[in-house]
């Protein structure tokens, strides 16, 4: 019993960061109508920043998270008013998100390794103590991270359904011509959405950053996880993102209980398989 | 008209900060000079990560190399077919990929055309893949640091076409005899107590994780020890947590761990603290000696026995000379990787140079000399069977420490021993 | 309140309208009638502002609607019900509602009342998502949520498409209310020229791209031309 409480919390925690980096993703594809394929290398940019805040410029923890988080939402929403936005518009690019976000993934990945080298990088455990009771042991740390993810979801589901901004974005997100013919500078949605897209990917970054360390290429398991959620959950859907989340997060604690660690992957993304087999739009997903 | 203006300048702009990114990522891939002629330079070619997971090690072991190479220059270079010769040496990326390995051999070997090749400086898998670039040219050849068994294996099968091939890195048999020994010895002393007699093994899924467990599994198996958890991560990776969870259900009296990911180690170390695992007796080869893990893990990896411990700053002379050597070189702190890199290169100059030729016949003749080559690493003698680095005593030692108040003390083999062991809780 | 002189739009390199000269005064109903592909919601959309590049004058109020970007328009007392009444789907009546005056800061509960007195069946579906109504009851939400701003001008784009003739005979005579009553220049753009001619005041004939015809709506009910092209007779 206690195996199987310890697996179902250990799903639950990782569950509610992937629901996190899911949402950014997903909310990119229902606002802005496009993939993001560095969502991953912004979750690393988080880390690094969190890494220079914390460890070079000596902040404490939280500040440290708050400046990496705003960090990354600065840059999401340059790199998007700056290049995304024009470059979509352009023959020349084929008016393809995948490559333009190929190659800014590329690009954040070679300057991480310019700015910050090619060595890992470790942050210290925010806090070491490790919770033991009635069998279960509980790291202060995975405590932690699950209470920022949760706490950031429901900011999220907030700032969506019960803010003027939250419906601005709602209202682009299903029809573009409309929200401008009721006031709402679309452009500037397209904006500020990428920018809270990719800083919630660092908000994921900036917290796990001391379980799982820092390199250049740590985006990479993230962005396909952050598909799985996605796709699972229905693309454009938030709610549906949060659900699916904690579902791989089970999934996979679950998983590696009975069939060993190797199988954790494999298991993840026949997820996927099955929800395209089963119902393509995603848990909450509309038919098209 | 004035946006597409814009665009384009962003296009640009990021078009050259790539291949700036991409010339920067892999810095060390020319150390080629321009204008030199294949005949007034004995040209070696270094194929090795310098990005990616082993990134930090690969860079090491190349400055090593370069340092032996520098040295031989400034003492002159050397004579072989009646005329001397400086050294040159060119290095390739690889970001432990076995298909860069080839691709870069290959271009090493044709179009480069180097005397030597060290068909991979660090991984075993590339290793395993690149060193049957023998069967198709025959110039010298060696893996640096490979230790995988299969490599050894190869050669001793079929020595014809790996007669010029040579095997720096021990075999991994000589981790699992000491693992095996370091254990049985403090066990019957007393210090250790392993009740059930189980262990736990997990590694990076690689050659170099697989075979290295291998060989202390089968070691251990002989003494009557079984196998109550073994799992292999993906190669990089920090995410643990489900092969800790295995660990802890096994209820195994000893982990034995194996990764050349410093990160990982460090992860490793960490989530096992944070599922109480922290007391619990562990043996682990390779990462607990780079100094990218002891920077990050601070007090966290007390009392963790590890091996191979090559580099003894604190009781070996030689290894104090070598480290300032090292430092005064460009400021480096010493590694194994550094070690390595030196000694090896050392071998294959020497090995030139008591040829006086850069005939392969001549070389290997040299290289298989008994008397064999004293280096910073130990004295480097090959077995003939194999062509691969003999262990123990007198030859290349693999020690074992354990980590006492953040200093490695050497607790085996006996002869080798600078501290005394430290039961775990 | 509106003028348009010598517009010309393209979509990209493709010419969609040519030196189209429109005039709408205070208080009016102007109707443009035109076929499928006359160039009807290319004009609507140039007027706007989206897609389309425009070269010429667009005077409202004496501004010059030229350089505004898209979405200020609401702020200039312009708002549309586009073709297709492009509701938002997932949002209830209600939030479509509200949204309508999103960009006005001032409090609209009086408006938001006064709205749903004009369409009562609306105030019976308020918590219903907008995707899921009858095409009627779409449009009375779109025309709603367009009056939610205190509009001095409201466009519409063929009200009355896919609706059935005594839906479209309500929404006629609501814009006739709107326009009477509310006191707000109606600009409709339509492919029914019958009910549209009845309602307006003046009309404009447009084919191609091309203003061909204008002048009184009853006249241009009588006129043989109109009846040939427009009315089927």
């Amino acid at each position: 019993m206690t195996v199987f409480l310890q697996s179902l919390i250990n799903g639950i925690i990782s569950g509610s960061y992937y629901a996190v980096l899911g949402i950014g993703l997903t909310v990119t594809w229902g606002v802005l109508k496009m993939i993001n394929v560095a969502h991953g290398d912004f979750y690393m940019l988080g880390a690094y920043l969190f890494y220079t805040f914390s460890r070079i410029a000596g902040l404490p923890v939280v500040p440290s998270i708050i400046m990496g988080v705003l960090g990354v939402f600065l840059v999401g929403m340059l790199l998007q008013r700056g290049i995304i936005a024009h470059a979509l518009g352009r023959e020349a690019f084929g008016n393809s998100p995948f490559i333009i976000t190929l190659a800014i993934g590329i690009m954040l990945e070679n300057i991480a390794q310019i700015i910050w080298g090619e060595n890992n990088r470790g942050v210290p455990y925010f806090n070491e103590t490790v919770f033991e009771f009635g069998g279960l042991t509980m790291a202060a740390q995975r405590l932690i991270v699950a209470a920022i993810a949760f706490a950031t979801l429901i900011a999220v589901m907030i700032l969506i359904k019960k803010t003027r901004f939250g419906w601005a974005i709602s209202a682009t997100a299903q029809d573009r011509f409309s929200a401008t013919l009721m006031g709402i500078n679309t452009n500037r949605i397209y904006m500020v959405t990428f920018g809270l897209a990719v800083a919630l990917a660092a908000v994921a970054g900036c917290i796990l950053a001391p379980i799982y360390g820092i390199n250049p290429w740590m985006g990479g398991s993230v962005q396909l996880k952050s598909f799985v959620v996605c796709i699972v959950g229905g693309l454009g859907s938030v709610g549906g993102s949060i659900v699916a989340g904690i579902l791989l997060g089970i999934v996979e604690s679950f998983s590696t209980q009975f069939f060993g660690s190797g199988w954790q992957n494999v298991i993840a993304y026949s997820l996927v398989l099955v929800m395209f087999w089963v119902r393509p739009e995603g848990i909450f997903g509309k038919k098209h | 008209m004035k946006k597409k203006f814009i665009a384009l300048i962003m296009t640009f702009c990021m078009i050259g900060c790539l291949t700036g990114c991409g010339k920067a990522a892999g810095s060390e891939s020319s150390a080629k000079e321009q204008g030199t002629t294949g005949e007034d330079v004995i040209r070696i070619g270094v194929s090795g990560p310098t990005t990616g997971s082993s990134a930090e090690a690969g860079v090491h072991v190349n400055t090593g190399i370069q340092m032996a190479v520098d040295e031989v220059n400034t003492a002159g270079g050397i004579e072989v077919d009646g005329v001397t010769k400086k050294v040159e040496v060119i290095y390739y990326d690889t970001g432990s990929n076995a298909q860069t390995g080839l691709s870069n051999c290959e271009k090493l070997i044709t179009s480069d055309k180097v005397d030597f090749l060290f068909c991979e400086s660090f991984n075993s898998a590339v290793g395993i893949a690149t060193m049957e670039l023998a069967r198709k040219y025959d110039i010298p050849m060696a893996t640096l640091e490979p230790v995988s068994s299969a490599i050894s294996d190869k050669i001793a099968e079929d020595l014809d076409t790996y007669k010029h091939f040579f095997k720096f890195g021990w075999d991994s048999g000589a981790y699992g005899e000491t693992c095996s020994e370091t254990v049985l010895e403090l066990v019957e002393e007393g210090s250790l107590s392993l009740p059930n007699k189980t262990i736990a093994v997990c590694a990076d899924e690689t050659d170099y994780g697989r075979s290295n467990i291998e060989s202390v599994v089968s070691h251990l198996s002989e003494a009557g020890y079984t196998v109550v958890s073994e799992n292999y991560w993906e190669f990089g990776s920090t995410d643990l947590y489900s092969v800790i969870t295995d660990i802890k259900n096994s209820g195994a009296d000893m982990i034995f761990s194996c990764s050349t990911t410093p990160a990982t180690g460090v992860a490793l170390i960490k989530q096992l603290k944070e599922n109480g695992l922290s007391t619990m007796p562990h043996m682990a080869i390779y990462f607990p000696f780079q100094p990218e893990f002891v920077e990050q893990i601070g007090s966290d990896a007390e009392k963790l026995l590890c091996t191979p411990m090559s580099v003894d700053t604190d009781n070996s002379e030689s290894d104090k000379a070598f480290a300032e050597q090292i430092k005064a070189y460009n400021g480096d702190d010493i590694t194994f990787d550094h070690m390595d890199g030196y000694s090896c290169t050392k071998v294959v100059l020497e090995s030139f140079k008591k040829a006086a030729s850069l005939d392969a016949d001549k070389w290997t003749q040299a290289m298989l000399s008994e008397e064999g080559y004293d280096t910073p690493k130990g004295h480097i003698v090959f077995e003939a069977s194999n062509h691969t680095t003999i262990t123990g005593d007198g030859y290349v030692p693999v020690k074992a420490a354990q980590i006492q108040s953040g200093v490695n003390y050497c607790v085996w083999p006996e002869s080798s021993k600078t501290g005394e062991f430290i039961p775990f809780e | 309140m509106l003028r348009i002189k010598n517009l010309n739009a393209y979509y990209g390199d493709v010419q969609v309208l040519y030196d189209v000269n429109v005039e709408v005064n205070d208080g009016e109903i102007v109707t443009i009638l035109g076929s499928n592909g006359a160039g009807k919601t290319s004009l609507m959309k140039t007027i706007c502002g989206i897609e389309t590049r425009r070269k010429g004058v667009i005077e409202f109020n004496g501004e010059n609607l030229i350089n505004l970007p898209a979405h200020k328009l609401i702020t200039r007392g312009i708002t549309l019900t586009p073709e297709g009444r492009h509701l938002f789907p997932e949002l209830t009546v209600r939030e479509n509602l509200l949204l309508g005056a999103y960009a006005i800061n001032k409090k609209i509960n009086d408006t938001y009342e006064k709205v749903l007195e004009m369409f009562p069946r609306l105030k019976e579906r308020l918590s219903q998502f907008a995707g899921t109504m009858s095409g009627g009851e779409q449009q009375m939400c779109a025309i709603g949520r367009a009056l939610m701003s205190n509009p001095t001008f409201l466009m519409l784009d063929e009200p009355s498409l896919g609706l059935a003739p005594n839906i479209v005979e309500q929404v006629f005579d609501i814009i006739k209310k709107i326009n009477k009553e509310n006191g707000i220049t109606v600009m409709v753009v339509e492919q029914n020229a019958n009910i549209a001619l009845q309602t307006a005041d003046r009309a404009y004939a447009l084919e191609n791209g091309e203003i061909k015809m204008s002048g009184d709506a009853k006249d241009m009910l009588r006129s043989p031309d109109i009846q040939k092209l427009y009315l089927g007779l």
